[in-house]
């Protein structure tokens, strides 16, 4: 397998065998692993010195299943700490069968170029036509150009403009530009290298070596077969499926977590959801990216039956819905088109809205405001600009008293006074408020045998996100979704993955060793960034304000936050 | 005919439902004891829902079921203990996995 290193400064594109010292690693594992050794700490995040790291996983492009992921890394310029945002779509799985593990993009162009990788080759090509151009349109030019099944990821106008909240977007198996690597804004760091887009090509020959293919299948086929029957309601109503437990439970983001409940939360479930697709002409159990068996994405249209956004998505829908109090489905699709579109991450500025909301800047449940606020964002003006840096900027601005954010990082849609590991996870790591990155909900162990406790209690939550956390590193790093289980027992299985492909001969402690080396260099790193421990800290008001409808608190004591990696 | 008729809200939330084949239904408890009403629960509506919500051969909740009363979640120690009356809601709610 090979690295790609481009400098867009000097225009040098180098293609070389992976380094040893890079080898063992994939995913996150090899982005943060770069950004740690490469990155100086206190650079500009949009300056020529950070850098941008596109990796596949370990697995990525075998026939392990769900195993297309890409991390994407950097220092991000929301939280001024090392980045990992993860995507899906097809060119994590196009570039590594290419036989690529990654490409590393150093420096910064002075004119807007896209990178082209084909048949493990990689070459510049003028962007400066596609320039003020949305994802939508780019993706489609750029597939009638070079090919129908290539691969792209792209930026919109908000990370050509560098805006805080911008995402790098991912074009899926339909064809359209609907994943994003979402969180952290590194859409801002691609657009300050003046880099529209790579494209990847399918290749003819795959590249991906298996040493012991029929041991790997072993493993691959039984885990395919436990996924695809195992989550057939995630398949049947996507992530929405979520809305009315959540709901439920009282921990659903509603009006910038003023509440827990959202009295409209029915009508925009999963049900809702699916019923909307199916009467309109959409698609649900749709993957995200090739060989995922999992397939809980969708595509929605519009009353017309013309494709209104893909995928509509928990995470968009109640941090634009509920915490907005906001339930119309329709508009919902509208703000998720926007924001993949104009490449913006619906979580940071669903967080945003509602802060400005807060704030008074508009008022709660004003689809119409909501509607002139997105044109106000187009358009760059004042507010707008500020919306689109993220929830601190807009706060900071506004004076607002109550910030769901840590480490400059908009909060995602559960409230930490319920969900109180999933808490400790927004407080601790290492990539500011992130569900992905130790998704500590009801129904998560990070070891079979363990007694966590109730997921509204206080006890072994830190432990529990730890444990997740350090697990989570190791299925991002594989090119596997999270939504397969971050666990010791599946730990036990990618193991066996990597040593059937490898030959490596690793034990599951080997794995967990390697898993925690990466969470110990990202938090170093911010250590240098100036990212300390009295920064893993949760949001004063969830301290001391109690939900209406169950009473919760966040009461995890600070030290305990604050201590969390002391052992690694 | 009781007087002392117990009548309850119960809701399958998510996948749960699938295995209910409803999402919600009007249930009248023979006992006003939350655990015994999850049991009557499950063996009202069969195989499907006991597979999903208890762990095989027994009529133990797995661990990630979460059953919610008036809003509230029950730990499972304390299904045993914990009373209904006329009128509750009980939501009964499969793994939240991410989203």
């Amino acid at each position: 397998m090979n690295l790609i290193r481009v400098n867009l400064t000097k225009k040098s594109i180098e293609i070389q065998p992976v380094p040893t010292e890079y080898e063992k690693y994939g995913g996150r594992g090899l982005s943060s692993h770069i950004v740690a050794n490469e990155v100086p700490p206190l650079c500009d995040s949009l300056g020529p010195e950070n850098k941008l790291v596109f990796a596949p996983g370990l697995l990525t492009g075998t026939p392990a299943p769900t195993s297309s992921r890409m991390s994407i890394g950097g220092k991000s310029p929301l939280t001024g700490g090392i980045k990992e945002a993860n995507v899906g779509g097809r060119f994590s799985f196009h570039l590594a069968r290419n036989g690529i593990r990654g490409i590393i993009v150093e420096g910064q162009g002075s004119d807007w170029v896209l990178l082209n990788i084909e048949e493990g080759q990689c070459s510049f090509k003028p962007a400066g036509g596609y320039i003020g151009s949305g994802n939508y349109a780019l993706a489609e030019q750029l597939l009638n150009a070079q090919g129908k099944d290539c691969g792209i990821l792209s930026i919109g106008p908000a990370g050509e403009r560098q805006d805080l909240a911008s995402c790098i977007s991912s074009v899926d198996l339909e064809g359209y530009p609907s994943r994003a690597a979402a969180r952290g804004g590194l859409g801002a760091v691609m657009g300050s290298k003046k880099l529209k887009a790579l494209v990847v090509h399918p290749t003819k020959a795959n590249r991906v070596e298996i040493k012991n293919r029929e041991a790997f299948l072993e493993i691959s086929k039984p885990l395919a077969e436990i996924l695809a029957t195992s989550k057939t309601a995630f398949s049947q109503f996507g992530t929405a499926i979520m809305v009315n437990a959540v709901n439920e439970v009282g921990g659903f983001p509603t009006r910038n977590y003023h509440q827990g409940k959202f009295e409209d939360a029915s009508k925009m479930d999963g049900k809702a959801l699916e019923e909307w697709v199916k009467k309109y002409g959409g698609k649900k159990r749709v993957a995200c990216s090739p060989g995922c068996v999992i397939r809980c994405s969708n595509v929605v249209m519009d009353k017309k039956g013309t494709h209104a956004t893909s995928s509509l998505e928990y995470e968009t829908m109640v941090m634009n819905g509920a915490n907005l109090g906001i339930s119309n489905l329709e508009f919902l699709m509208y703000l998720d088109h926007f924001y993949d579109d104009f490449g913006l991450d619906a979580i940071e500025v669903g967080c945003a809205l509602g802060v400005a909301m807060e704030a008074d800047l508009l008022p709660f449940g004003d689809e119409d405001k909501v509607k002139d606020m997105v044109n106000e964002i187009i358009e760059g003006t004042k507010n707008g600009r500020m919306i689109a840096n993220g929830a601190a900027c807009i706060g900071k601005h506004l004076g607002a008293k109550r910030l769901p954010v840590v480490k400059g990082q908009g909060f995602p849609a559960y409230d930490p006074r319920v969900f109180k590991a999933m808490g400790v996870t927004f407080a601790t790591s290492p990539q500011g408020a992130d569900h992905t990155a130790g998704p500590a909900i009801k129904g998560r162990r990070a070891y079979a045998h363990k007694d966590y406790g109730e997921l509204d209690q206080e006890p072994h939550k830190v432990e529990l996100s730890k444990e997740l956390q350090i697990f989570t590193v190791m299925m991002d790093s594989l090119g596997f979704c999270y939504f397969i289980g971050p666990s010791y027992e599946q730990a036990i299985t990618n193991v066996k993955l990597l040593n059937a492909m490898y030959g490596w001969g690793w034990s599951v402690d080997d794995i967990i060793t390697w898993a925690r080396s990466t969470i110990k260099e990202e938090v170093e790193f911010n250590q240098k960034a100036g990212i300390n421990k009295k920064d893993n800290a949760i949001p004063e008001f969830f301290r001391k304000e109690a939900l209406p409808n169950t009473g919760h608190k966040f009461e995890i004591p600070s030290k305990d936050l604050e201590n969390i990696w002391d052992d690694l | 005919m009781s007087v002392f008729v117990i009548q309850v809200l119960v809701k399958y939330l998510g996948g749960l439902s699938l295995a209910a084949q409803v999402e919600q239904e009007l249930v009248q408890a023979k006992k006003n004891i939350l655990g015994s009403l999850i049991i009557e629960l499950a063996k009202s509506k069969g195989r499907a829902l006991q597979q999903e919500i208890f762990n095989p051969g027994t009529t133990t909740l797995k661990d990630f079921i979460t059953i919610v009363l008036n809003g509230r979640i029950i730990p499972h120690d304390a299904l045993t203990t914990a009373k209904i009356v006329d009128g509750d809601e009980v939501a009964l709610l499969p793994p939240i996995l991410g989203g």
